[in-house]
């Protein structure tokens, strides 16, 4: 195994007394592909916005490339909080994020929406901006769709520029929170594509999703979540063959 | 109106006046509506914060400033300020301070609601690109919620418009005033009143038509209307 690029170190998260996360402890290395899978409501999208902190978590922490990253909130010391919230953005333009709802940003155009986080967050001129966004809508075949705007474009086109506007930063690891779920069936095969072609690139990646065939497929490690914990870790051919009870009768559910 | 002579004549004869009415009148409301968006969102912000007891002051804030009468407001700023503390506005001043103050309470509200309108998913995704929490809100959040506030906005300035008929009490000398003051000499209120109503009519649809330009210039990439 390489070297490791990010580990969460028992990471908890609740939401009031709604325990959603506990106790995660996960080693990810360089150029490894993680799937995360379980029944609804298990925890798999809020682990990944633990990694970044979007939603940060309550306990534990995350250390990425050797840095550790803690959650800090203090009721009262508004400038302490500023101070940590000032250094997030360090971390989260490293971690690319694609998510269920693409979230492209409506009010701009595909190259846009693209180009904001290459100019906003890495400093580029818009000249270079638009150069590297060009390419970078190009390799998710979107080369004729620069200007248009979200509204124009399918689900599978909006999540293709949801995707270029994350690899456009050059991120170490990217995270997919059930990226094909809101998907037309026939739109799903393409964007898979998409991610097997990342994931043969040396990408590092976690994916939450439902395509168990994908999981198994692409997969270096598959990681069953039940109730906010993970509850086994494996290969995909690990997996296959458990005998730990709950992920059993999750596959054989799924699987038939 | 039995035995009522219409006496159409003096409200051409007073034009310039009233012209001159109305300028101040629209000042009054230009200003008080700037101090308003000020302080919405200012109150907006504070009642979206992360912090308890900013967001219970805040709601505190709006409420307070929502439920007084403009009217009292008014005598509150021009002579409850000079009275109390010596500060000494001119009329024009108070009108547009308590002006602001009323509109603001209804801009707060306007403004939550646009940023609120705005899906979740849009600051996170921002978030995740790695934008600072200000470049988030103002670079991907605001110019969407934006177009949620322009109309109510527009709204909002109407009745600040006319809310403005008000400052004549404390001697702003608005279209009312000099309506006021003029139909005192000739006995046309009439006919004067209905002018200013005129006037206000004619400004109230060239807003809205203005604020129909302004809707359709932020809706680009947006088919629906």
């Amino acid at each position: 195994m390489s070297e490791t690029l990010l580990q969460l170190r028992n990471v908890g998260k609740r939401f009031g007394d709604h325990v959603v996360l506990k106790d995660i402890n996960l080693d990810i290395a360089k150029g490894e592909v993680v799937c995360v899978i379980g029944p609804s409501g298990s925890g798999k999208s809020t682990l990944l916005r633990c990694i970044n902190f979007i939603a940060p978590p309550e306990e534990g922490e995350v250390i990425f490339e050797g840095r550790t990253w803690k959650r800090f909130h203090s009721a009262f010391n508004f400038i302490a909080n500023r101070k940590y919230e000032a250094k997030l953005p360090t971390l989260r333009a490293e971690i690319g994020m694609v998510f269920q709802h693409f979230n492209v940003f409506p009010h701009m155009t595909a190259i846009e929406n693209v180009v904001l986080g290459l100019t906003k967050v890495r400093g580029n001129t818009r000249n270079v901006a638009r150069e590297i966004a060009e390419r970078s809508l190009r390799q998710v075949g979107l080369g004729d769709k620069l200007d248009q705007y979200p509204e124009k474009l399918s689900g599978g086109q909006k999540q293709r520029v949801a995707i270029a506007r994350a690899l456009a930063l050059n991120p170490k690891v990217m995270l997919f929170d059930e990226v094909t779920s809101a998907l037309d069936p026939e739109l799903v095969t393409g964007i898979l594509d998409e991610m097997r072609r990342l994931a043969s690139d040396g990408m590092t990646m976690v994916v939450v999703t439902h395509e168990m065939n994908f999981a198994f497929q692409v997969a270096t490690r598959i990681v069953f979540m039940d109730a906010g914990r993970i509850v086994t870790i494996g290969t995909p051919e690990e997996i296959r063959n458990t005998t730990e009870p709950r992920a059993r009768a999750f596959l054989s559910s799924i699987l038939g | 109106m039995d035995g009522y002579q219409y006496n159409w004549n003096v409200v051409w004869q007073s034009l310039p006046e009233l012209r001159q009415g109305l300028i101040i009148t629209l000042q009054v409301s230009i200003m008080g509506m700037s101090l308003a968006i000020v302080f919405g969102l200012l109150c907006a912000i504070g009642r979206l914060s992360q912090y308890g007891y900013i967001r219970k002051f805040s709601v505190a804030v709006i409420d307070f400033s929502r439920s007084i009468p403009l009217f009292v407001l008014l005598f509150w700023v021009y002579y409850g300020l000079s009275l109390k503390f010596s500060i000494n506005l001119t009329a024009f001043q108070a009108g547009a301070i308590a002006l602001g103050i009323t509109g603001g309470a209804y801009m707060a509200e306007v403004f939550r609601g646009g940023i609120n309108a705005v899906d979740f998913g849009q600051r996170e995704a921002a978030l995740a690109i790695g934008l600072t929490q200000s470049k988030a809100f103002n670079l991907v959040v605001l110019p969407q919620a934006i177009r949620i506030i322009v109309p109510q906005a527009v709204n909002v300035y109407v009745g600040l418009l006319k809310g403005a008929t008000i400052v004549s009490v404390i001697g702003v000398a608005d279209m009312i005033y000099v309506a006021q003051y003029i139909s005192l000499n000739s006995f046309t209120p009439f006919e004067m009143y209905s002018a200013v109503g005129v006037a206000f009519i004619a400004l109230t649809v060239s807003i809205a038509g203005l604020a129909f330009l302004l809707e359709a210039k932020l809706n680009k990439g947006r088919s629906r209307g």
